[in-house]
């Protein structure tokens, strides 16, 4: 079947099976990789991608679910110009990463986060961030880019 | 550091791989593994001690994981000092809930297999 969408700004248009998630769509059809596949149980939080701006775990999405949707994958996180976007950028300053599995999901879920909640306790990110797994960093760090990055003008205007 | 300490906090309270009596793998997946996630831990302050090992040239440790080796008998040990006034003299790893409920019960007053303290 076709599932059209819009993919970082970009008009996607592919022939898949009915059956295809939204993670097999974003990473075969489209071929952006940069979402990852943890555990395709919904469990781990790797494959959040923003579904018009909120955070879905992809791999439980069908791709025919979010046909005529804006989806955001962190490829178009950055800016045209390559400067990163305050929460990409909040992981670099805060080393909120280590081996970089979990991280594109851990970035679109506090990006979703800071919208729902742009000045988040610890407490809040802790809370929010529940559906994300790593095993790396024991999340300090990544609490920390969280905070960071709400206090970057740019995620208030 | 800290993801060995989260690590170990886990070993200690939760973390398990489960089989049945026949060999099956009972925890396969991570909605029948509990891993611990940020909502369970604490933020972490850590400082650094240097203590050289005298039996190599340059003085050298391991470091990697031994966040690990300090929380899962730090986290262990509160659990059980938390339950001792109580009788309890020992519960299995990892502390679940259920396991410290069945040890509290099982070390009350009157029940003889308390006395194992299992």
């Amino acid at each position: 079947m076709k599932v059209d969408m819009t993919v970082n700004g970009t008009p996607e248009s592919h022939d898949v099976a009915a059956r295809t998630l939204l993670v097999d769509y974003l990473r075969d059809a489209v071929g952006l990789t940069g979402t990852n596949i943890g555990c395709d149980t919904t469990s781990c939080g790797a494959c959040t991608v923003l579904l018009n701006g909120e955070s879905v775990k992809s791999c439980t999405v069908l791709a025919a679910q979010a046909a005529g949707d804006d989806i955001t994958t962190i490829e178009g996180m950055a800016h045209e110009d390559g400067t990163l976007h305050p929460v990409q950028a909040a992981f670099q300053e805060c080393h909120g990463l280590q081996c970089g599995y979990c991280t594109p999901g851990m970035v679109m879920a506090i990006t979703s986060l800071l919208k729902e909640n742009p000045e988040p306790t610890e407490e809040d990110v802790r809370v929010g961030l529940e559906g994300n797994l790593c095993r790396c960093t024991g999340y300090h760090n990544i609490v920390a880019s969280a905070l960071v990055a709400s206090r970057s003008p740019e995620m208030h205007r | 550091m800290h993801g060995g300490i989260a690590q170990g906090v886990a070993q200690a309270l939760m973390e398990e791989v489960v089989y049945d009596l026949d060999g099956n793998p009972l925890t396969s997946t991570f909605a029948d593994y509990s891993f611990i996630s940020a909502t369970e831990l604490p933020s972490f302050e850590t400082r650094f001690t240097e203590t050289p090992t005298p039996i190599n040239a340059l003085g050298a440790k391991g470091i990697g994981e031994s966040g690990t080796i300090g929380s899962a008998p730090a986290l262990h040990n509160a659990v059980c000092d938390a339950v001792a006034h109580l009788g309890v003299r020992h519960v299995d790893m990892p502390t679940t809930p259920i396991r410290v409920w069945n040890a509290i019960n099982e070390a009350a007053p009157g029940n003889d297999a308390g006395k194992k303290g299992r």
